[in-house]
């Protein structure tokens, strides 16, 4: 990601260059710069930060108001169904056509996707086996519970077997089996060869359990977009203080010591030099405090996106 | 549930094109507004247009009968009527049921146009309003030339009056149909604003017409110009207040111009949203 194309690599699922989008007066996106490769990515971002208009742009659906956006190599703008030919979209809202059956509407989205009639029929069977559906393929979809929706939204999105697939949501509205079970058919989806899976979330737990790579926005704004891995690594040379007691004169304590901590909800971080442990528990002890805990910092998305949005915050930039 | 990969039957297939996906939509809307409903009405206005055009041929006055004569199914307020029912029996959940459901998010987000997506529609709506437009006068013509009541001539003559009469309401009602089912998420908002759009035009069109005298009031009527249209193909030699080319070409351009709307007003829906 971020990185030039080298000959023979694959082409990247999604590359993003200069793209802004406005409504109007609002900014959708600001000048966004991408390159994602293929593999597994968590778009995250609260509401509003733009990952619907993106996804909209990446289908092809609205035009940049500047920039250029590609698809697994085709021009959203120029291209768009070319784009749509290789991507299966499973809508984050509910979509289905309650009258048809499950195995009639999930052949039918296949045939409108391209695939012939008889083709279209097998591959729904395959896909709804796939999904555990198997058994209600012929129940009207108005009879199917919320999760069993979540389940033919997505077979629907890969029956024409998309070598990318855009994922909005899949987990909104499950209980927290439902919401294991969908992950894991994400997981074995992501196995698959050649497939890519663009999960857009604001559940980040969700993006650590699955995705490789992430790609982060707030208020339109690119926070951050790489490989997962090493973006959680650079953000964690910190240490983790839980203390029992004052925390505002532990605060100043550790300022007098010449250390620079952070509250960070319940706890504090700070970088601590060669020894500065001891100086956190002289401190505490000048303060009257218990040292609760004091260890490496684990990132975790959600802190990463917390750092990047109040570093960004700090930049003017969101 | 079975966490393994889909094992799909066929192999990797090469998708169909654009014509192929619309087909699949076309083919799809078809069955889905062939309903017991629809039958009926259609039954009835077989029953009814057969009816008159046959009867009015068999008891033609001395001298037999001529195209004029088949000119009678529009010259009663049935045929009309049962058009309207079709029309809104078929059209309002044409667009409706997708906005309602959302699955238009579906149609949108695969490799079609907006313009396939609505040509898909607008074809299904339009067959049906042919099928009482056009298939009950044709049907007649063909029931009194098996008879042997009338030369091939004038039959031949009459299916191409009925053909082009038919047409040019096919295309004024579909678009009305499309059009008002694009505005709403609801099937019966759609209905009633095709039934209330139709009578209120025809209504107007009656009632200042006849206060004020004026001629060209009159082309507000969709009925009133699918009369003028039927006058000047049947060549009923009628001399209405309406120019039945003049009326013909309007019926045509409102259709063309509604479709345009729809297409406008679905081009300005949120697909993927929130």
């Amino acid at each position: 990601m971020n990185s030039p194309t080298v000959p023979g690599s694959p082409v990247p699922i999604l590359e993003v260059s200069g793209v802004a989008k406005s409504f109007g007066a609002v900014e959708g996106l600001v000048s966004i710069h991408a390159r994602v490769q293929p593999g597994t990515v968590g778009l995250v971002g609260p509401n509003g930060a733009g990952k619907t208009t993106l996804l909209r742009l990446m289908l092809g659906l609205i035009p940049p108001s500047a920039g250029s956006i590609r698809v697994m190599g085709h021009s959203s703008a120029a291209e768009p169904l070319a784009v749509r030919s290789q991507v299966g979209y499973m809508p984050e809202h509910d979509c289905l056509i309650p009258s048809m059956t499950g195995i009639g509407f999930v052949a039918y989205m296949g045939q409108v996707s391209g695939l012939p009639k008889e083709t279209a029929m097998s591959r729904a069977h395959d896909v709804l086996q796939f999904v555990g559906l198997h058994e209600e393929r012929y129940r009207r979809i108005r009879e199917y519970s919320v999760g069993m929706r979540q389940r033919i939204k997505l077979a629907q999105a890969i029956v024409h077997d998309p070598p990318l697939c855009l994922l909005d949501e899949p987990t909104a509205g499950l209980d927290p089996k439902g919401r294991d079970e969908m992950l894991g058919l994400l997981r074995a989806l992501a196995r698959l060869g050649n497939r890519s899976l663009v999960l857009s979330t604001h559940l980040l737990p969700d993006v650590e359990g699955l995705c490789d790579q992430i790609i982060l926005l707030n208020a339109g704004h690119l926070l951050a977009a790489g490989p997962l891995g090493p973006l959680l690594r650079s953000q964690a040379d910190e240490t983790v203080v839980r203390i029992r007691g004052d925390r505002e004169a532990f605060l100043q304590a550790l300022g007098t010591r010449g250390l620079s901590a952070r509250a960070s909800g319940d706890e504090f971080r700070l970088k601590l030099p060669e020894g500065g442990a001891r100086l956190v528990f002289e401190a505490a002890s000048a303060t009257g405090s218990q040292v609760r805990f004091l260890g490496e910092s684990v990132r975790t998305v959600e802190d990463l996106f917390l750092a990047l949005v109040d570093s960004a915050g700090a930049r003017g930039v969101a | 549930m079975s966490i393994s990969a889909p094992r799909y039957a066929a192999g990797p297939v090469q998708l169909r094109g654009r014509l192929h996906r619309t087909l699949a939509i076309l083919f799809r809307e078809l069955q889905e507004r062939a309903g017991a409903g629809t039958w009926f009405v259609m039954a009835l206005t077989y029953a009814t247009v057969v009816l008159t055009v046959v009867l009015g041929a068999l008891f033609a006055p001395p001298g037999g009968a001529s195209l004029s004569t088949f000119y009678s199914p529009f010259s009663s307020p049935a045929w009309p009527f049962l058009v309207l029912i079709v029309t809104t029996a078929v059209g309002s959940g044409a667009i409706a049921d997708d906005l309602g459901n959302r699955s238009i998010t579906l149609y949108l987000s695969r490799p079609i146009h907006l313009t396939d997506y609505l040509a898909a529609k607008a074809s299904a709506v339009g067959v049906f309003i042919a099928l009482a437009a056009i298939g009950p006068g044709v049907a007649g013509i063909v029931v009194l030339a098996g008879l042997g009541s009338i030369s091939a001539t004038l039959a031949l003559s009459a299916i191409g009056a009925f053909i082009a009469v038919g047409l040019v309401t096919v295309v004024f009602f579909t678009g009305l149909a499309v059009a008002l089912s694009s505005l709403s998420t609801k099937p019966l908002y759609a209905g009633v604003g095709i039934f209330g759009a139709t009578f209120a035009a025809e209504i107007s069109a009656e009632t200042i017409g006849g206060v004020t005298g004026g001629t060209s009031i009159r082309y507000l009527g969709p009925f009133q110009d699918v009369q003028a249209a039927a006058t000047g193909a049947f060549q009923t030699g009628a001399s209405g207040t309406i120019d039945p080319l003049g009326a013909s070409f309007l019926l045509l351009g409102a259709g063309i111009l509604l479709l345009l709307g729809a297409w406008i007003r679905l081009a300005r829906v949120e697909v993927v949203g929130e």
